[in-house]
């Protein structure tokens, strides 16, 4: 993928920059708002990763000009303030996504391919299905090898979840964001015995496990083991 | 030459005079002074209009009563009397009251006098009206004339038969009297009045001037630097004193909040040089000799989870700070509790079950009050992980939720160890401080101080009880009227 990276810390951005080239991707940088602009409007990317507090034309000012201009490229901000109601002046500017500094890579590197992804299944279809398990939107319903499987709505929001994204790693905080809307820290388990919970309901009776766990980073549902 | 020099007053004297005047006590007297004396000057001039009228109602009763019976002594019939009889009367009460202010006078059709000691007949008086006249010196006796000059006198007159006239009068020396006297009074009331009002309106403004002075000068010292001054207390219950009160309240909030900043500091200093010092070490010693790539990877790692350990720490100390600040309270929101805390029990069943421990909730539906939605779930989430990671599996954990009239209670209590001692009860709220049974379990010491703060942010409480066993968490919210 071609992203563009707005961010004034020239260190920083560097071992941003290094980190998504090694994952694959092509990496634009700025170190300003107003060059960030510039750039987005004139070159082609799958993504934009805007740093909120900018020199010049701040990241916000930045998105809000690039969607006037009619662009929807997916946008992650990245900010050092992390309260919900920063959060919701970011989604509200024309981001799609906002990460709290300081983060790990990994969950950059995740929301990233999410936020990429999401554009492609925008207009889903009504069923989702990942090898033979298929999720009916419409009438929630749920079976695997043609076998219904039950499952409580949190459940059944969190296999919708993974399966939108089905191919790519899913971090712990990206569930509790979007499946629970939580916004903290948890410092028990309580992600990974929801999972081992859908765990146990869609591949304890199949050979093939589909929900996997990714060591460091997080889950992804895919019938290609990682 | 200005005016302090002529008055010759000393400049102290003077600047605190003028400081009196500027006082809102000093000019709430003059103010009320002068209002006084208006109401007290117009009820004396309406009781002295009152008495004269009274006064020359008396007078003309008795010139009237003296009037007839001079007229009944002579016998004033139709065709009986010379007339002489009158005179002779006349002169002999002219006579008797030679040294009185009554006044007599006959005098024929023509006016000629024909007795009396009236000096002539009054200018523009028609005889049978009663009138009242002054400024006619040339009439009046020189006797009364000696009295006052401008005597007024009160006269009654009536037409006799015979075509003559009788004037009995009455000069009104008593009632000029009165009047002198009265406003003698009401210069006199007005003068202590005024007096009275400028020295109690001084001594009042001067006795606040003298108390805003004392906040005035701790305020002073206090910005000098002297921080644990405080306004004295002059015992006196009023006003004032509930001001110094509140203002030395206020003074031990700042200093309790400069002291905790200094606390945080220097537990930052602390807490983040062992960790950081431990980093350090770490990755200079896996420099000193080449190893394998392996063992790298393993130093690399724990560097990592150290680093990600103390931005958690840091991360918590802002949001504490940032509670204690009470930045957020302007982002407050209708919260509705009893959905949240069901919403949260729900999401934390399975991590109870897969520890074994039973979590129950009994949650009174529909409170809803103003607050942080992100705090209070911080709050709950905080004290469910703290139960759950400190109590041993086949423990129960129970959320409750209740309303009263005034407040809002939520408790979180368990049957777990809990913390016996009361002392490590309220400490264990301070920031950093985990108890030694705490020491092995995850967890940075500062999840119930964020509470605290998170609490208080909220107006409310935080409370640590002995749940006989266990520990129960008693969270006390003021209701509030919600918009």
């Amino acid at each position: 993928m071609k992203l563009l990276l707005v961010e004034d810390d020239v260190q920083a951005a560097a071992y941003l920059a290094k980190g998504l080239e090694e994952s694959g991707h092509s990496v634009d940088r700025a170190a300003n708002g107003t060059d960030g602009l510039h750039l987005a409007m004139t070159g082609e990317y799958d993504a934009l990763i805007v740093d909120r507090m900018l020199p010049g034309l701040d990241g916000l000012g930045l998105i809000a000009a690039y969607r006037a201009a009619g662009r929807a490229t997916p946008v992650l901000i990245l900010s050092a303030r992390g309260e919900v109601d920063d959060r919701v002046t970011g989604l509200k500017a024309g981001g799609d996504d906002y990460l709290t500094k300081p983060y790990a890579f990994s969950e950059l590197l995740a929301r990233i391919e999410a936020l990429t992804r999401r554009m492609q299944t925008r207009d889903s279809s009504d069923t989702l299905a990942v090898a033979d398990l298929v999720l009916d939107r419409v009438r929630h319903k749920v079976t695997r090898r043609d076998q219904p499987i039950l499952l409580q709505p949190r459940e059944f929001r969190l296999l919708d979840y993974l399966m939108r994204h089905a191919g790519q790693v899913v971090t712990r905080t990206m569930l509790l964001e979007q499946v629970w809307g939580y916004h903290f820290d948890p410092q028990t388990n309580v992600i990974d015995v929801h999972i081992s919970r859908l765990r146990s309901k869609i591949d304890r009776d199949f050979d093939t496990p589909l929900l996997h766990t990714v060591r460091g980073a997080g889950y992804v549902l895919s019938d290609v083991p990682v | 030459m200005s005016l302090v020099e002529v008055i010759g007053l000393p400049l102290r004297s003077w600047q605190r005079l003028k400081r009196l005047w500027r006082t809102s006590v000093f000019r709430l007297a003059l103010l009320f002074a002068l209002a006084f004396s208006l109401v007290v000057g117009v009820s004396l001039a309406g009781v002295y209009w009152l008495s004269t009228q009274y006064i020359v109602g008396q007078i003309d009763v008795n010139l009237r009563d003296e009037l007839t019976q001079l007229r009944s002594d002579v016998g004033d019939g139709p065709g009986e009397g010379d007339g002489e009889g009158l005179i002779g009367q006349i002169q002999e009460q002219v006579a008797q009251t030679d040294k009185s202010s009554r006044l007599y006078l006959l005098v024929d059709a023509n006016q000629h006098i024909l007795a009396g000691n009236l000096l002539g007949w009054p200018e523009g008086l028609t005889c049978g009206q009663p009138a009242q006249f002054s400024d006619q010196s040339n009439i009046v006796p020189k006797n009364l004339q000696a009295e006052d000059p401008d005597i007024r006198v009160r006269a009654l007159s009536t037409r006799l038969a015979d075509r003559r006239c009788l004037l009995v009068g009455q000069a009104m020396v008593e009632e000029e009297g009165f009047t002198d006297h009265t406003g003698y009074l009401l210069s006199w009331a007005l003068g202590i009045i005024t007096l009275f009002s400028l020295a109690g309106g001084g001594w009042m403004g001067l006795a606040v001037l003298r108390r805003i002075d004392t906040i005035t000068h701790t305020a002073t010292q206090i910005m000098a630097g002297e921080f644990s001054r405080r306004i004295p207390d002059e015992g006196k219950g009023d006003e004032f004193s509930d001001l110094s009160a509140r203002l030395n309240q206020m003074l031990d909030r700042i200093d309790e909040l400069m002291a905790g900043m200094r606390s945080v500091t220097d537990n930052i200093a602390h807490d983040l040089r062992s960790p950081l010092t431990r980093l350090r070490n770490r990755l200079e010693i896996s420099l000193t000799h080449e190893r394998p790539a392996d063992e790298y990877r393993e130093v690399m790692q724990q560097t990592l989870d150290d680093a990600d350990q103390l931005l958690a720490l840091f991360n918590t100390l802002i949001a504490i700070a940032q509670a204690e600040a009470g930045v957020r309270r302007e982002v407050f929101t209708t919260v509705d509790f009893s959905t949240l805390l069901i919403d949260l029990v729900d999401f934390y069943q399975l991590a109870a079950e897969d520890r074994g421990v039973h979590l129950s909730a009994q949650i009174q539906p529909g409170i809803i009050r103003l607050a942080s939605q992100g705090l209070l779930t911080q709050i709950v989430v905080n004290l469910l992980e703290n139960a759950l990671n400190h109590i041993p599996a086949g423990s129960k954990v129970t959320v409750t939720l209740t309303q009263q009239e005034k407040t809002i209670t939520l408790t979180i209590a368990d049957n777990g160890p809990g913390i016996p001692n009361p002392a490590d009860r309220l400490r264990v709220l301070e920031r950093f401080v985990r108890l030694d049974a705490a020491r092995s379990s995850p967890g940075s010491g500062l999840g119930l101080a964020l509470v605290r703060a998170a609490m208080h942010e909220q107006g409310g409480t935080v409370e640590l009880h002995d749940n006989h066993p266990g520990l129960k968490v008693l969270l006390t919210f003021p209701r509030l009227k919600v918009s």
